[in-house]
């Protein structure tokens, strides 16, 4: 009867969580059509300039459109580390995108407290059976560090932004209107995707929940052996243990899915 | 009785959403936005570590502007797509006849 319980508890944490796998794989989906949206109206619709006063203008537009488009590509992977907890910026694949961008502060700070220690022998064993206790923080780089390590995404779309804006005002190279709207709500977008995939990593499941279906499995478990040991004799005892690995399993299945 | 608490996820009680810790998060947010003025764009793509054409080379904005033509840059930007990164539809319908094979 427990059994049924049992059941329901694990099933309900088993859909919220693929409930959160299926939003996480929606934002990048979305993340990447806003991505070929920006490019393409920033690609397209923005002049480079033929002025005969002024023939380096041409080279500038092209090299700032350049520049431009490779901080879209940025903010893919500066917010793949943020969504990893891993706050630094000297990652062979974001360094170069990012290093020239003046204010990251992620960048300011002590790069030393920014790399994963290797950890001993005996928690890389812990971690390796799924013992709960010498599972490592993932946020433990943050946690370690002391300066304030910024938010690398948000200052790329600023810079994004800063672009648009006086490419629109000052350099006057984008005529139509409605594609600066274009833009502007594009950067919009990528924002709303850098909160929502925030939200799906920050929340946690409530407490009551977690500790009610721990209770319960745990409680199941112990049962277990009782009820079985009538029916299979001495077989009750390996097939105890091959149900509390399976059921522990199932319960497990929430924290990987919900990164 | 869970039901009733997670209702109001606002509260102060164990159950609820962290509010503090949201708030603290908006204020930090918007102090790095303003710890820097953005006002001068061109800063950003003259920079010396603004690396244009990465990965297919390391040459610094600099380098770009003042030794090569607007034709050299198309042409780098031609290498780059055909270089740099393979189409990753080519990947997926690799990884996608392996598992046919396999299977």
């Amino acid at each position: 009867m427990l059994g049924f319980v049992v059941a329901f508890g694990l099933s309900f944490r088993c859909s919220t969580a693929y409930e959160r796998y299926n939003d996480g794989r929606k934002y990048w989906s979305q993340l990447t059509l806003c991505s070929r949206n920006l490019g393409r109206i920033i690609w397209l619709n923005i002049e480079e300039r033929e002025d005969p006063e002024h023939p380096e203008y041409t080279k500038q537009d092209l090299i700032g459109k350049i520049s431009a488009i490779n901080l879209i590509n940025a903010f893919a992977v500066a917010l793949k580390h943020r969504l990893r907890f891993e706050p630094a910026v000297d990652y062979p694949d974001l360094g170069s995108l990012v290093g020239h961008l003046s204010g990251t502060m992620a960048g300011h700070a002590d790069q030393s407290k920014l790399r994963h220690r290797k950890p001993s022998a005996m928690k890389s064993l812990g971690e390796r059976l799924g013992v709960t206790f010498a599972q490592s923080n993932p946020r433990k780089l943050i946690k370690r560090a002391e300066d304030n390590l910024g938010n690398i995404p948000h200052e790329v779309l600023a810079h994004l932004s800063a672009y648009i804006n006086k490419v629109v005002t000052e350099d006057k190279n984008m005529p139509i209107i409605c594609t600066q709207n274009l833009a502007i709500t594009d950067i919009r977008i990528m924002a709303d995707i850098l909160g929502g995939t925030e939200r799906i990593l920050n929340t946690p499941l409530p407490l009551a929940y977690s500790i009610s279906i721990s209770q319960i499995t745990w409680a199941y478990i112990v049962v277990l052996p009782f009820q079985l040991v009538s029916k299979l004799n001495w077989i009750a005892i390996p097939a105890t243990m091959i149900a509390a690995y399976i059921i522990r399993e199932y319960s497990s299945l929430r924290s990987i899915f919900d990164h | 009785m869970i039901g009733r608490e997670i209702e109001n996820p606002f509260g102060n009680d164990v159950n609820d959403l962290p509010l503090e810790t949201f708030c603290t998060e908006i204020a930090a947010d918007l102090d790095v936005l303003t710890s820097t003025p953005y006002s001068d764009y061109k800063k950003f793509i003259n920079d010396m570590n603004n690396r244009p054409l990465y990965p297919l080379s390391f040459a610094s904005v600099n380098d770009w502007d003042k030794e090569y033509s607007v034709e050299d840059i198309r042409e780098a930007l031609r290498a780059k797509a055909t270089t740099h990164t393979k189409s990753i539809a080519i990947e997926r319908c690799r990884t996608s006849n392996a598992d046919i094979e396999a299977a």
